[in-house]
């Protein structure tokens, strides 16, 4: 899968912080998945490139490349598998609400609507203690099968950060309903970031060097 | 009959209402203070210096943005100390020390070498992960880890002592705790650490241990001395009066009253904290001299019989004094309520309150328990009429001597006042051996400083860090700041982006230590959000720095706060800084309310001042009255020079409590000297009689109060002996103060009392 996001971040003070990246994802075995994220905006920030190689039950291993240093160095830890860049929706995030999709502790907690559609209000916990809250509830569309809405909660039941991703932004790309954009509110900064999708594709191939460490100092 | 009369009449026909009105109150008081279930005091301690600190203004706002970042600054720190800890084992117990205290509720973060970044960067990887993420599992991988640890220039000296013999954990609790839970949750740390140490030598200390330390003491302190100076007063008073009536009418009227006020202020919400803590002392005092004058007046005018018509008389002569004195007073106090600081506001407006309960149990209770109380018809004082004469007579003749003795020792009192230092050390209360100071000291000299400071730094614009250029001079600032003798650590910003910057590109670093615009915004990028969130904002535009200092004392803290911002000052345009935290705010704010005291006393004599020329009619009246109430303080700040106390948090508020009585016994004698020279004919018999009336309640007043007060010298902690003893020897040059120059310029004053009001 290839996505361009423009990524859109709205401090609470009113500050924005705008970026375009591309991000490409593979399975590249049975337990494993490769994703890379290369920045392209804004030009101070252009060249950094961000590759995640993670298997099923282990730390991802995280191997980045900066211009400057002219080579891909692996990087564990330091926030570097947590690394929002620049944003409030951390790898984390996304890992956990994978998982949460994926898992089999989630409860069904009934049917609802959403914006006018038919949906499943599930929840499930979060297995990591380190992740700020303890469970997240996803509001997912019946039809399309797409979570339109996101919350992680805190042990007292409090919204730590919500995903929204509006169902007018839904499309069905290659047959498949994709949200073209999602809105991450983080209740403790009261930052919004906001990622549209400028251009997706799925199922289109992707090489396996394009997703090893090496060719990080490759191309652009 | 005239208004005073009446309520006279009324207060002394009925004097059984008045003492169970009263004592319906003392009850309902009793109440509110006591938790009959619990077994307890409802007295509020606030040991933070939170209501030291000013709630509003640039100050506050800088300090509400720096705890908005870092969290309380507040810190409980947790010491192991031993030749052993770098073993699997201790590591391991040290580890779960960590966890089990991050369980405890309320707790907000827990800083050790447990989670603090340990860098490691070979050819093939840079690894940035904390140092006991996994502990280690033999001995070999611990001492490695002990040799990183002692290189991490994060680690060394504030985690870890710099020879490797000593940990620490910073532990964070949640704002705003009241005392009570936050004794708890340290007691619940201390006995972790006790139970995870196994034997190890361990400890706690730090600011908010100090804090605590410090509250308990002073609670133990006001438990135990207060009935103490009670009873030194008691026993002052019963020898003076020779009679169980002149001795305890007083002291129970005003423990009444003085009970009345406390559980007025604590249904208020009030709390104690060092300046409130003088509350009752403060009320007491004034309240005590109220009742004295009352009883006094009494044994004048009793010549037997029933007690009833002494008691109205007593009352109706001392009424207009009591109300004059009662005004000015509350006034005095009152006056305080403009102060930006909350704690001195609410002391200001409290004992104007409490005196106000003083005043009305003086006039109510005091005559009615007069009634009551039966006791023997006292002979005419021979003696103090003897000495009044004596001291009219010596104002009428050697007056100038008086006031030339009295102008020397205000010129040679300013002299000694200049060499008076502003200074409070919170750890100077405790003696050497005590456990509380011997900890706080041995935490001083084996890390890099035990007293947290902070300094915030904004851009003038966001992601004004990002800026290469604001990076440099962050650098830079963080090196002057690591330079200074008295900054043990100072860490921030610049020390997590180098850590990236060095893990992101190790050989680029190697050559060129600060990063440049592109390869900083990359470091800034990967960065952990949590992590990044501890030392600047999301939108990069205000940091900041953590200093830990050798600073011990407010004068020590406030020189190192002006020179740190001294050097803020030369910040490129785009960056301003300042220096906040409780430790350096509440140092400015002691300080300021110290030297504040001066500023506040001068504001009460104005009004004062104003007060009495509006009753009397006369500027005169006004000013020269405050001069026989200004000398004793001058004295005091005098004393303070020549002695070696400094003018502190304690020390500061003796003034304030000896005007009350200086003001009040003076007034007394300017409103009897004014009612006399109505009825006497020449100077020195009007003097006479104005001296006679007040003579004895003025004396057992200063004798009973200076007894009192100097039992504070048994306290635990150093400010209040400092403030027993102090008071003590105010008040006593107060009293000779009065008896020796305030009749002089009382005599000066004659030809500017009103005329006696025709009937």
């Amino acid at each position: 899968m290839t996505q361009v996001q423009r990524v859109r971040v709205e401090g609470a003070g009113g500050w924005v912080r705008e970026s375009l990246r591309r991000v490409y994802f593979k399975r590249t075995g049975s337990n494993e998945t490769r994703l890379l994220v290369v920045l392209d905006e804004p030009r101070q920030e252009a060249g950094l490139k961000v590759l995640v190689i993670k298997q099923d039950g282990a730390r991802p291993e995280v191997w980045v490349y900066s211009p400057d240093m002219r080579r891909a160095r692996r990087m564990v830890g330091a926030g570097a598998s947590s690394s929002a860049l620049g944003s409030d929706f951390t790898a984390a995030d996304a890992e956990h609400l994978a998982a949460f999709l994926a898992g089999d502790a989630v409860r069904v907690l009934g049917d609802t609507t959403h914006a006018g559609r038919a949906a499943l209000l599930l929840e499930a916990p979060v297995a990591a203690t380190d992740a700020g809250y303890e469970r997240i509830r996803v509001t997912l569309d019946r039809a399309w099968c797409v979570p339109l809405r996101a919350v992680f909660l805190d042990a007292a039941g409090a919204a730590v950060k919500s995903l929204e991703a509006p169902a007018a932004q839904v499309s069905a790309v290659a047959g498949r309903h994709v949200p073209m954009q999602v809105v991450v509110v983080d209740a403790q900064s009261g930052n919004r970031t906001t990622v549209t999708l400028e251009a997706v594709a799925i199922d289109e191939p992707l090489p396996d060097a394009l997703f090893a460490p090496q060719s990080l100092e490759q191309g652009r | 009959m005239n208004r005073v009369a009446r309520h006279a009449r009324r207060v002394t026909a009925r004097p059984w209402h008045v003492l169970g009105g009263m004592l319906c109150a003392g009850l309902a008081a009793l109440a509110v203070l006591v938790d009959v279930p619990g077994g307890h005091l409802r007295l509020a301690l606030d040991p933070a210096m939170t209501a030291l600190i000013p709630q509003h203004g640039a100050a506050a706002a800088t300090f509400a943005r720096a705890r908005a970042l870092i969290g309380d600054d507040d810190l409980l720190l947790v010491v192991w100390h031993g030749d052993d800890l770098f073993t699997p084992a201790a590591l391991a117990a040290h580890a779960r020390l960590v966890d089990d205290i991050a369980a405890l509720p309320a707790v907000d973060r827990v800083d050790g070498l447990p989670g603090a970044l340990d860098l490691r960067i070979d050819d093939e990887a840079s690894v940035v992960v904390p140092f006991l993420d996994p502990p280690p599992a033999n001995t070999a991988d611990a001492i490695a880890l002990r040799e990183r640890a002692l290189a991490n220039p994060l680690v060394r000296g504030m985690l870890l002592s710099s020879d490797g013999r000593d940990l620490l954990l910073a532990v964070r609790f949640e704002p705003g705790l009241p005392r009570g839970q936050l004794a708890a949750l340290v007691a619940s740390v201390a006995a972790l650490s006790a139970e995870h140490a196994d034997g190890r030598e361990q400890f706690l200390s730090g600011p908010l241990h100090l804090r605590l330390a410090v509250a308990a003491a002073l609670e133990r302190d006001l438990l135990r001395l207060t009935p103490l100076a009670m009873l030194a007063t008691f026993l002052v008073a019963a020898f003076a009066f020779r009679s169980l009536r002149g001795a305890c009418i007083p002291l129970v009227a005003n423990a009444l009253t003085t009970l009345i006020a406390l559980a007025a202020y604590t249904a208020t919400g009030g709390r104690f904290d060092f300046v409130t803590a003088t509350l009752v002392p403060v009320v007491f005092v004034v309240g005590f001299a109220y009742a004295v004058h009352v009883v006094c007046a009494f044994e004048r005018r009793y010549a037997g019989g029933p007690r009833a018509g002494a008691a109205a008389r007593a009352l109706c002569e001392v009424w207009s004094a009591l109300g004059l004195t009662a005004v000015t007073t509350v006034i005095g106090f009152a006056a305080l309520a403009v102060s930006p600081v909350a704690s001195i506001r609410t002391f200001g407006l409290s004992a104007a309150c409490g005196i106000a309960f003083a005043w009305i149990g003086a006039v109510t209770l005091v005559p009615a328990l007069l009634v009551l109380v039966p006791g023997r018809q006292r002979a005419p004082k021979a003696g103090a009429t003897r000495i009044a004469s004596r001291l009219a007579s010596f104002a009428c003749r050697h007056g100038r001597m008086a006031l030339a003795a009295a102008t020397a020792l205000a010129i040679l009192a300013c002299a000694a006042a200049t060499r008076l230092q502003v200074d409070t050390t919170l750890l100077d209360n405790f003696a050497a051996g005590h456990p509380a100071r011997q900890n706080f000291t041995e935490l001083a000299t084996r890390f890099a400083g035990p007293v947290p400071l902070q300094i915030v730094i904004e851009s003038t614009h966001p992601e004004g860090l990002q800026d290469p250029a604001g990076i440099a001079a962050l650098a830079a600032l963080d090196a002057w700041l690591e330079g200074q003798a008295d900054i043990g650590i100072a860490y921030g910003l610049v020390d997590y982006v180098g850590l990236l910057y060095r893990a992101l590109a190790p050989e680029l670093a190697a050559s060129e230590p600060l990063p440049a615009a592109r390869p900083l915004r990359h470091a800034l990028l990967l960065a952990d959000p949590t992590l990044l969130g501890r030392f600047a904002t999301p939108d990069l535009r205000t940091t900041v720095i953590h200093l830990r200092t050798s600073a011990l004392s407010t004068a020590a803290v406030n020189a190192l706060a002006t020179r740190i911002e001294a050097r803020l000052a030369a910040l490129p345009d785009t960056l301003h800084g300042s220096v906040t935290g409780t430790t350096a705010l509440s140092a400015r704010g002691i300080d300021a309310i110290s030297r504040g005291q001066v500023g506040s006393l001068g504001v009460a004599l104005g009004l004062v001042a104003v007060v009495l020329a509006l009753v009397f009619r006369s500027w005169h009246i006004g000013l020269i009255v405050l001069l026989p109430s200004g000398l004793p303080i001058l004295c005091f700040f005098g004393l303070l020079g020549v002695i070696p106390t400094t003018l502190n948090l304690s020390t500061s508020l003796v003034a304030c409590a000896v005007f009350g009585i200086a003001i009040d016994d003076s007034v007394h004698l300017l409103a009897r000297y004014a009612a006399a020279c109505r009825d006497h004919g020449t100077c020195e018999a009007e003097l006479e009689a104005a001296l006679a009336a007040v003579l004895r309640p003025v004396t057992i007043t200063t004798a009973a109060l200076v007894a009192g007060f100097a039992t504070l010298a048994f306290a635990e902690l150093r400010g209040q002996v400092e403030f027993g003893l102090l008071a003590a020897a105010t008040l006593f040059i107060a009293w000779l103060t009065d008896l020796a120059v305030t009749p002089t310029l009382l005599l000066r004053l004659r030809r500017h009392l009103p005329p006696a009001k025709t009937k």
